[in-house]
């Protein structure tokens, strides 16, 4: 009740909540990353202020704002060890921008906090490109127009001196959101404009401070099966596939191979970097026919370009290295696209000169403990000396066999993680198979490696998109045989069905073994999700293929389109200015010619009048003047004279005396209470 | 407050006339308009229906200077604008003024009279001075003539032709009076007698100012448009033998202006134009249809209000 005498107080400047309300919307996006107190603070800051313009509580003097910003910024510097840089300056810049609301004095602070703010906005982008964060931000820079146009016409109000106190009704909020609005849809043309022509570069306009990239999420480039206890079920989009083909390749031959680990210390897989030997002529023999594929990586920071095996083209910029695995020249920090041709059914060439030691060692044992031991006598049970691929098979068999789980909460393994969870605790997700696979192999002295990536892929209906979520991360193991080379074994696929804890685990582990759905029902819910949940990613997915995924290429390829083959940079800002230069003109043209807002403005309104008036019956000639129409109304209702006679009187003078924004305000008002009938 | 004294003294002046003229209130404001607007008024009409009373009214009313000519086929332009006649006492040639010399010109019938003279007054309408023996001499300010006419079709005048019509600005019928109007005048004295009862109503330069007044009446661009749509619609419909002229245009807008004032507004509405029109276009187009007699509600009726 109070809060609510409060607004109604006419003191109360609805101006300020429209800006409090776009400064909201612009720090909210950056809360995923700053430090949970700043968020808290900021926030503080804001309803402190929202509590100020309703009268609640007073706000700080001079001193306590210093010793705020103080706190403040030593927080900061606590936090990030910095001030500059990405993150410790954003965060700076939005924890100052809020205090700065305790410093308005005057207009010009308003304003020079509304620009602060539309600068944040910028800002917002630098950690989040998504269409969530965008369309935010649209609503943001609305707010904050809003804002800005009310205080604007609050100060001219004040400015002025009127000598004659004319009947001005008070001006509204709700039209100053709907110049906004206009504002902002007037400048749609230019920011399509400069979107398309402005020209693009390869590489970053400007450089972003390295901090910049640091917590991007994904694969590591090491594996510590048991360290771990829950596998995170993380669905963001790790990339998109786009087949050329209308079928995509059989499951089980989706997998996209990440880094390739072949260290093993007992505890850890790595992927020592001193590998990356680029292999020029690498020697296969296709079986199949190839498959194209573009891919829509998102930025993860690492080297990685995932494949499917074994890709016979390599994208620009990018090695191929020994471990089969194409690589990027440079981290991948922005969307990156590549397209691809593999060849699923391959024969690899049966001698490799690659040095094989590396693919058989084991971690140094240490007295202390005795790492492996179990292990080892496994595998001699299990070893077929004659035939290694007997060997393989028999420890497959093993994994089916004898009661392992695959869980996504396996227990914590500690010393001895492969005999532990071999012979202990026997439940755990991919990476326990693999790694555990893959030291049983190198026990049976057949060289063997780890390899993670992406395995399967959902394919959106929608868009026919295939998505690779982060939950699709996966390891494998691949082992050496003579004669035939690397062959991948996924010893996760080997567990029976029954042994998964998790439905959709069990979907997505069995489809590589080509074994039907059914056995899974879905329920009705979950099915609709999943619709949603595909009609927003192909949303996502356009987004990032038409508007982040815009670069120089598609520029060119859009101009190719058009017919303009080659295309310089300084041709682009050439055809920029141009067009912006036409569109600016057309625009001052709509803007200066008679057919004016305020001719248009009242022009439609008084149509409105006269809807509601045929609405009763009574029509306007076209050829027939509004007072001789107002008199012909006003005989066939007199009832509503008055208003009829009023909304004619201002029409006459907007449209043939002066036109006044206050007299429109008033006539608007009028037509819109008209209510006939 | 001078727009509303004006306004009022308007008021008083046609409520005046009104007494004298009976029943044709829409004509004595049109009358008036055309004073305001500075320009000559041609009335067309059979005898009798008091076009001389009308001239005479106005010219008491604004407190100006009234006379009359009869024109005739014999007429000379000399009769119209004055002689210089030899003064042997003085041994110089002395100007005789003409009729012309006044501030109101009552020129009745004037399609009796040949071109010759027709042209000797229309040119003087239009310069407001008179050129004699190579000497010129400026008419009295203001200067307004109201030109009667016979409908041609009766034998011995002189049409005026479209070049010459185009320079009265107005152009009105009485008409007969109605049932009651006409009652009543027959119930009453002599009007003639009430006329000379009548005072002045306005000062010296007041009309001079009212006239000023109207050129600063505002004219919107929306109303610009309405005046464009009409004059083309004239132009391009085919209804006429030919457009009106951009001379047409200005009066269509000038006369509007002045309706404006008298309506006490400083503005003008697209009803100002209609309410004009018809006088404005009367005498200028000339439909193709010889069925049609009012050229006007061709256009009223055709022309939308943009």
């Amino acid at each position: 009740m109070i809060l609510l005498n409060k607004l109604q107080n006419p003191k109360v400047k609805p101006a300020a909540f429209i800006l409090l309300a776009g400064l909201l919307l612009v720090c909210v996006p950056h809360f995923s990353h700053l430090p949970i107190w700043l968020s808290l603070v900021m926030l503080s800051l804001l309803v402190w202020r929202s509590c100020y313009e309703l009268q609640l509580c007073p706000i700080p003097g001079k001193a306590i704002l210093f010793i705020l910003t103080v706190m403040l910024i030593t927080g900061i510097v606590f936090s990030y060890h910095t001030i500059i840089g990405r993150n410790a300056g954003s965060a700076m810049l939005l924890g100052l921008l809020c205090l700065k609301l305790f410093e308005i004095k005057s207009y010009r602070d308003v304003f020079v906090i509304i620009n602060l703010a539309l600068f944040s906005i910028v800002i917002n982008f630098l950690f989040n490109q998504s269409i969530i964060v965008a369309v935010t931000m649209i609503f943001a820079v609305l707010f904050l127009f809003t804002a800005l146009i009310s205080y604007q016409h609050n100060y001219k109000k004040l400015s002025e001196i009127q000598p004659v106190p004319i009947p001005v009704i008070k001006s509204n909020e709700k039209n100053h959101f709907s110049l906004a609005f206009k504002m902002l849809v007037q400048a749609i043309p230019f920011a399509i404009i400069l979107f398309i022509l402005f020209p693009r570069v390869d590489g970053p306009l400007w450089g972003l401070p390295e901090d910049a990239f640091s917590a991007q999420t994904g694969l590591s480039d090491n594996m510590s099966p048991g360290r771990i206890s829950k596998l995170s079920n993380n669905t963001s989009v790790a990339f998109r596939v786009k087949f050329d083909s209308v079928t995509p390749p059989p499951p089980d031959k989706l997998y996209w191979r990440g880094p390739v680990m072949w260290n093993f210390d007992g505890y850890n897989w790595t992927a020592p970097s001193n590998e990356r030997l680029a292999m020029h002529n690498f020697q296969f023999t296709a079986l199949g026919d190839k498959t194209r594929y573009t891919i829509t990586l998102q930025p993860h920071n690492k080297y990685w370009l995932f494949a499917l095996d074994i890709p016979a083209t390599l994208p620009p910029n990018s090695i191929f290295s020994a471990d089969m695995q194409v690589l990027s020249r440079s981290r991948v920090q922005k969307l990156k696209q590549y397209t691809l041709d593999s060849y699923t059914k391959y024969q690899l060439p049966a001698i490799n000169r690659l040095p094989m030691d590396q693919y058989l060692k084991l971690p140094a044992n240490k007295p202390s403990n005795q790492q492996l031991s179990k292990s080892r006598d496994l595998i001699s049970q299990l070893k077929d000396h004659s035939n290694p691929q007997n060997t393989v098979n028999n420890v497959l068999n093993y994994f089916a066999t004898q009661n392992f789980y695959y869980s996504r909460q396996p227990p914590l393994l500690y010393d001895n993680p492969v005999d532990e969870f071999l012979f202990e605790t026997k439940r755990g997700y991919c990476e326990h198979y693999a790694s555990s696979f893959t030291v049983l192999m190198r026990l049976a002295e057949i060289p063997a490696r780890v390899v993670t990536g992406y395995q399967g892929g959902e394919i959106n209906p929608i868009d026919q998109f295939m998505t690779l979520r982060q939950s699709d991360a996966h390891a494998w193991s691949e082992v050496f045989i003579k004669d035939k080379g690397w062959i991948r074994i996924d010893p996760t696929a080997a567990i029976p069905p029954g042994n998964i804890e998790n439905t959709e685990d069990a979907l997505r582990i069995n489809s590589t073994q080509k074994k039907p759905d059914k056995l899974f029902k879905k329920s009705w819910l979950t099915e609709q999700i999943k619709q949603v949940r595909f009609a927003w990613d192909a949303v996502n997915n356009r987004w990032n293929q038409w508007v982040l995924g815009y670069n120089n290429k598609q520029q060119k390829a859009l101009f190719t389109a058009l017919g303009i083959k080659e295309i310089s940079w300084q041709g682009l800002s050439q055809l920029l200015f141009s067009f912006l230069a036409v569109l600016t003109a057309i625009l001052a043209y709509i803007v200066f010619s008679n057919k004016t807002k305020e001719s248009t403005d009242t022009q439609r309104y008084y149509a409105k009048f006269l809807r509601k008036m045929a609405k009763h019956g009574l029509d306007k000639e076209a050829t027939e003047g509004a007072i001789n129409f107002a008199e012909r109304a006003a005989i066939r209702f007199p009832q509503y004279k008055s208003s009829i006679d009023k909304i004619t009187t201002l029409y006459q003078q907007l449209r043939y005396d002066k036109f006044s924004d206050e007299k429109l305000l008033l006539f608007q008002k009028f037509v819109n209470s008209f209510k006939p009938g | 407050m001078n727009k509303n004294n004006h306004y009022d003294q308007l008021n008083h002046i046609i409520d005046v006339a009104n007494t004298i003229i009976l029943g044709k209130d829409h004509k004595i404001r049109l009358a008036l308009t055309c004073i305001l607007a500075k320009g000559h008024l041609l009335i067309e009409d059979l005898p009798g229906v008091g076009k001389t009373t009308l001239a005479h009214t106005f010219a008491q009313l604004l407190g100006l200077e009234f006379s009359r000519i009869q024109f005739t086929s014999d007429m000379l332009p000399a009769d119209v604008l004055g002689i210089s006649v030899f003064e042997q006492a003085a041994n110089k040639f002395t100007f005789h003024p003409g009729p012309i010399f006044c501030n109101v010109l009552l020129a009745d019938e004037i399609n009796r009279a040949t071109p010759k003279t027709q042209s000797a007054l229309l040119e003087a309408m239009e310069e407001k001075q008179v050129t004699l023996d190579g000497k010129t001499r400026n008419l009295p300010e203001p200067f307004f003539v109201i030109a009667t006419q016979n409908p041609s079709e009766q034998i011995g005048t002189f049409p005026l032709p479209e070049s010459q019509l185009d320079r009265f600005l107005m152009s009105i019928s009485l008409g007969y009076p109605d049932a009651t109007a006409e009652r009543q005048l027959l119930a009453a004295n002599d009007r003639r007698e009430a006329l000379n009862e009548i005072t002045a109503c306005l000062q010296d330069n007041q009309l001079h100012q009212m006239q000023d007044q109207v050129q600063h009446i505002k004219t919107s661009d929306a109303l610009l448009d309405y005046v464009q749509a009409l004059l083309s619609y004239s132009r391009e419909s085919g209804l006429f033998a030919y457009g009106l002229s951009p001379r047409a245009g200005l009066a269509l807008l000038h006369v509007s202006k002045a309706w404006a004032l008298l309506s006490d507004r400083d503005y003008v509405i697209p009803e100002d134009v209609q309410a004009v029109l018809p006088s404005v276009v009367r005498h200028r187009l000339q439909p193709i249809d010889p069925a049609v007699s009012k050229p006007a509600a061709l256009l009223l009726k055709d022309v939308v209000i943009p």
